[in-house]
């Protein structure tokens, strides 16, 4: 192959470094108001009035609107395009776009302001009067479950269970030789992408309420339009770059209350969150307690895994119950456990509402799974790389779901590869201490089987040869328009920037879905693969005609086609092009891919294909600890990933290297502080993420087994690059310390307590 | 971010004049880095902001019979790059080069730092350590105040309404003097300290300490020095021991807050630490890592 594999400089890439695209909230017209939102400043409150007389009267001031001025004031929080009936006894997720009567988290929307410019936007929020009342809250997901906690929703705070059922539990306990139980509890982190909340909406000369705006899900205008009781084509969503995502951009942001605030005034009108709003008013990643209990036999094979896990939802359901889902399912880590009860609760409170987050639900286990298997290996006296490969899942094996896993998973030969990246341990030498350990990881990409999920591109030739792509995919700076150029060069002969990719736009590009789940390079790269193909078909055939030959023995490369054997004779694809449509051949097509669908997993027992597949991988971590302050450095990370097929070398190489800096912030130093669901930290002075030098030396190793679903074999790597990391950590520094850690974020206070209360 | 007027006096009289004049809400403003990203959080909400940076000659270095003169509005940058610094003050230079960041220390200044009385300040203990005195002009004219009593408490300075601070002065340092400053981040290493820690200390030829100052950041409401621990030390020979005396003095005088950083216990267990090692380091003329770096 010349293109796939290979890393092509990024069309974006130098726009960026320039500082040169348009993001959302960069793009101004004339007449254009400025919105802002007001946020209740409690978790827990009853709205007892609302006057905002006083706000409208003030010159400048177009628009103050309450839930009352909202058409219908529910805003979905769905998986976006999902089949109806495929609905997994999903609670109906629903927030209002407005708080009415009564206010559930803190930075909850209640009034939406558009003003001539910003600061008499603010003036008017001065001026609006809103008396709450308090009510008593719950923030804890445990005490929310107890009978006469306060109800969060008059539905109770029991929002959604799952179960997992295989083989005895008593029987596999029964032939354990050591048996090894924690809790691991993580905490509420937030996304932190550079780019905050942002976007413009007019309404066009058609009449159609047009919003730019920074997101994950271009199929959010149905949204809008539900919300306003206009028919769907009446809303268009034209995406822009995003400065990053994670899951964050994946609900609903702006685009209700900015689609309200268009549609009410009739003029532009321009939103963005500051990174405060930010902090408070989009979905975090859900805190966990995980109760594990794992035996295994004197050999160290698993033989029974007992787990209860407790996820805080937050004031509202968003993706809550699938977020759970996949924890269910990657509960037992990539390992074949015969004997499995998981039971896995999420739980509505008066804290942030949390909802999807890369990795969506796979991370949290890994901090638990991966601690349990080097408490085993201690217990049993035995290496822990050779514990995991002696329970590593392999081809044809079962999960505890019952799925069988169809693709090679390399597991082992990932952790070994990890594990010698690390070169030779260094002796600790007072007061720093040397940790090491691996973590191994699988998450999947693309989503649950019951979606039947589908993407669909359309490929067109210009007359000079060149190819542009339509394919609605939003590009959240992972690269993902260039692995479609990619696809549609290799394919079709041509030279990179021969090809094009244009728009990501509800209304003119073919519907890609969204750039979530990690799904786009497996569900629009095979579309337009297989549009690529198809293409590929008409042309050939145009130039067979052309040069008097059979379609098999014509070859496409270089932005040429020719006779196999006789490129110096060929025809340009300039001529090619012509030919056909001289022809009467086609030479634009649109396709279809559809992942392979299967009905929903039984609820009670957790049994079915939950995921067609996952991408599996290992971190291998060194850490040095001052024992006496605690403080922690990761020194050298090696991510070794099973790709499937490389597509863009340097953007895979990308997402391994960002995921694992990602997950040490989370594993380090990453908490949103709450206090009765107020946070203490909306702020990048006490929120801290890692900096470059906080990070360590990273190696990064592809592996290709060419087994994945994806184009040539691609599995994705977006979300799977992260997972590992937090076992990885944990496990670094408790091999350092001689003590488990089960706890996130493991600051330097916690690892010098740990130390203390060892010696103690 | 609440609106405000932007004065800009051209001279250090019409800077105090404006300041007079002025009723509601004013403040004064020299690189903002803390003073802007207070007002976007609505925690001061100044109807005017009086910037200094029309005052010519505000940012001079300059030595002045033997003292260092900083003028207030000499940035972090222009400090820690200034060879006469370097050269003549480098304690001082050590720790404003541990300030944030570049884009940071660009921008901010030492009479910002000062003024703002934040406990985590970086350049305050190494101040402290050198004796410094603020040059503070007002109304009723110019007064200064040696910086041990410059900090009155949590965000507090010793000045009055219509005062400006208009230069740090700093006398040379002890002949054969050793300094060093820690600076411990317990979070990502672009972090305020959780503490800070200057030294400065004199040996004579037995080994003992001739002169001993200690300054502390991130360990009380405002940054202080360390009394106890430097007399603790005074006279006596540079031990382990000694070190060792001295940093749990250091720590028993502290009186930490707790925040999110860390807890007040944790910060006294650091300042332990961190002393100690640092009285070692310059004893032994050792560089310290501190961990982030």
């Amino acid at each position: 192959m010349r293109v796939i594999g290979t890393s092509p400089a990024r069309p974006d890439a130098w726009e960026k470094v320039r500082g040169r695209p348009i993001y959302a909230g960069d793009l101004a017209l004339a007449g254009m108001l400025h919105g802002r939102i007001m946020r209740s400043p409690y978790a827990s409150a009853r709205i007892v009035r609302i006057d905002t007389r006083a706000a409208r009267a003030l010159p400048g001031v177009i628009a103050v609107l309450t839930a009352h001025d909202v058409p219908r004031n529910e805003q979905r929080m769905e998986l976006p395009g999902r089949m109806a009936e495929a609905t997994a006894g999903a609670v109906l997720a629903t927030q209002p776009v407005l708080a009415e009567d009564r206010v559930r988290f803190q930075g909850e929307p209640v009034v939406a302001i558009a003003a001539t410019t910003p600061e008499i936007a603010a003036a008017a929020a001065d001026l609006v009067e809103i008396d709450y009342e308090d009510l008593p809250g719950v923030y804890d997901p445990i005490a929310a479950l107890a009978p006469d906690a306060p109800k969060v929703h008059d539905s109770g705070n029991l929002l959604r269970s799952w179960h997992l059922r295989a083989g005895d539990l008593a029987q596999g306990f029964a032939r354990a030789a050591v048996v090894v139980e924690n809790t691991y509890r993580t905490p509420f982190v937030d996304h932190v992408y550079m780019e905050t909340e942002s976007g413009i909406g007019w309404i066009d000369g058609e009449g159609v309420l047009t919003l730019r705006v920074s997101t994950q899900v271009l199929e959010h205008f149905r949204d809008v339009a539900v919300v306003l009781q206009i028919p769907h084509g009446r809303v268009r969503i034209e995406g822009a770059y995003l400065g990053g995502g994670f899951g964050g951009k994946e609900d609903v942001t702006v685009e209700c209350l900015l689609g309200l605030l268009v549609w009410k005034t009739g003029r532009p009108v321009q939103l963005i969150f500051s990174r405060e709003e930010s902090f408070i008013g989009h979905g975090k990643r859900h805190p966990y307690v995980m109760r594990y209990r794992t035996g295994a036999a004197r050999d160290g094979a698993l033989v029974a895994l007992e787990a209860e896990l407790i996820s805080d939802s937050g004031a509202y359901a968003a993706l809550s119950p699938w977020v759970l889902l996949y924890s269910l399912v990657t509960s037992t880590g990539p390992y074949r456990i015969p004997n499995v009860t998981v039971d896995a609760t999420t739980v509505y409170t008066n804290n942030p509402v949390a909802s999807a987050y890369r990795c969506f639900g796979s991370i949290q286990t890994c901090l638990a799974y991966e601690g349990q298997m080097d408490a085993l290996a201690a217990a049993l006296a035995m290496d822990p790389l050779a514990l995991r490969e002696k329970n590593f899942l392999r081809k044809g094996d079962r999960l505890a779901t019952g799925q069988v896993i169809e693709c090679e998973p390399m597991l082992a030969e990932t952790m070994r590869r990890a594990w010698a990246g690390l070169a030779e341990r260094r002796p600790s030498r007072a007061p720093t201490r040397i940790g090491r350990a691996v973590a191994a990881s699988f998450s999947p990409y693309g989503r649950m089987c019951w979606t039947r999920d589908s993407a669909s591109a359309w490929i067109g030739m210009e007359l000079d040869g060149t190819a542009v792509v339509r394919c609605a995919a939003p590009d959240v700076g992972g690269g993902q328009t260039s692995s479609l150029c990619a696809i549609t060069a290799e394919v079709l002969g041509l030279e990179l920037d021969h090809v094009i990719a244009v728009g990501r736009d509800s209304h003119f590009t073919p519907r890609a879905g969204t750039t979530t789940a990690t799904r786009q390079l497996l569900m629009s790269g095979n579309a337009v693969l297989s549009a690529a193909r198809e293409l590929r078909r008409h042309l050939v055939g145009a130039a067979a005609a052309l040069l008097e030959a059979a379609p098999a023995d014509i070859e496409l490369a270089g932005g040429h086609a020719f006779v196999r054997g006789a490129p110096d004779r060929g025809l340009s694809m300039a001529s090619v092009v012509k030919g056909a449509t001289g022809q009467g051949r086609p030479v634009q097509v649109l396709e279809k891919y559809d992942a392979p669908s299967a009905p929903t997993i039984d609820p009670a027992t957790g049994q079915g294909k939950a995921f067609n597949d996952y991408t599996f991988g290992t971190h291998a971590l060194e850490v040095e600890i001052d024992e006496e302050t605690g403080r922690t450095r990761p020194t050298r990370l090696v991510s070794c990933f099973d790709a499937g097929r490389i597509i863009h070398r340097a953007n895979a190489e990308g997402q391994l290297e960002g995921g694992a800096v990602q997950g040490l912030g989370y594993a380090l130093m990453e908490e949103i502080a709450l206090e009765n669901g107020v946070s203490k930290n909306p702020h990048l002075a006490d929120y801290k993420i890692p900096t470059s030098l906080d990070a360590p030396e990273i190696a990064t190793v592809l592996l290709e087994s060419g087994e994945g679903l994806g184009p040539f074999g691609a599995k994705g790597l977006g979300e799977p690059a992260m997972t590992p990391s937090i076992g990885a950590v944990a496990n670094a520094v408790s091999n350092a310390l001689g003590v488990r850690m089960t706890e996130l974020p493991i600051t330097s206070e916690r690892v010098l307590a740990a130390l203390r209360a060892k010696r103690a | 971010m609440h609106p405000f007027r932007l004065l800009e006096p051209e001279s250090l009289p019409e800077a105090i004049e404006t300041l007079g004049r002025l009723d509601g809400e004013s403040r004064l403003v020299a690189g903002g880095t803390a003073l802007v990203a207070m007002i976007r959080l609505g925690l001061v909400k100044p109807d005017r902001l009086v910037s200094l940076h029309r005052v010519p000659g505000l940012n001079r270095i300059r030595v002045d019979g033997g003292s260092l003169e900083l003028g207030a509005m000499a940035t972090h940058a222009d400090i820690e790059r200034s060879r006469t610094v370097r050269d003549g003050w480098p304690l001082l230079a050590e720790a404003v080069h541990r300030v944030a960041t570049p884009a940071i220390r660009t921008s901010g200044t030492i009479g910002g730092n000062l003024a703002y009385a934040e406990a985590a300040s970086d350049p305050a203990p190494a101040l402290l350590c050198l004796n410094a005195e603020a040059r503070v002009l007002g109304p009723g004219g110019e007064r200064a105040v040696p910086l041990a009593r410059f900090f009155r408490g949590f965000y507090e300075a010793a000045l009055e309404p219509g005062e400006i601070v208009t230069a740090v002065r700093v006398p040379p340092p002890p002949a054969g003097a050793r300094g060093g400053y820690v600076k411990f981040t317990s979070r990502s290493a672009e972090d305020k300290p959780l503490v800070g820690v200057a030294a400065l200390v004199v040996l004579d030829g037995a080994g003992r300490c001739v002169e001993a100052r200690i300054g502390l950041g991130g360990s009380a409401p405002t940054p202080v020095r360390a009394d106890r621990a430097e007399r603790a030390l005074r006279g006596e020979a540079l031990t382990d021991a000694a070190a060792r005396a001295a940093a749990e003095a250091a720590a028993g005088e502290a009186d930490p807050l707790s925040d999110l950083m860390g807890s007040a216990d944790y910060r006294r267990e650091m300042i332990r630490v961190w002393a100690r090692r640092l009285l070692i380091a310059l004893r032994d003329g050792t560089a310290l890592r501190d961990g982030t770096r």
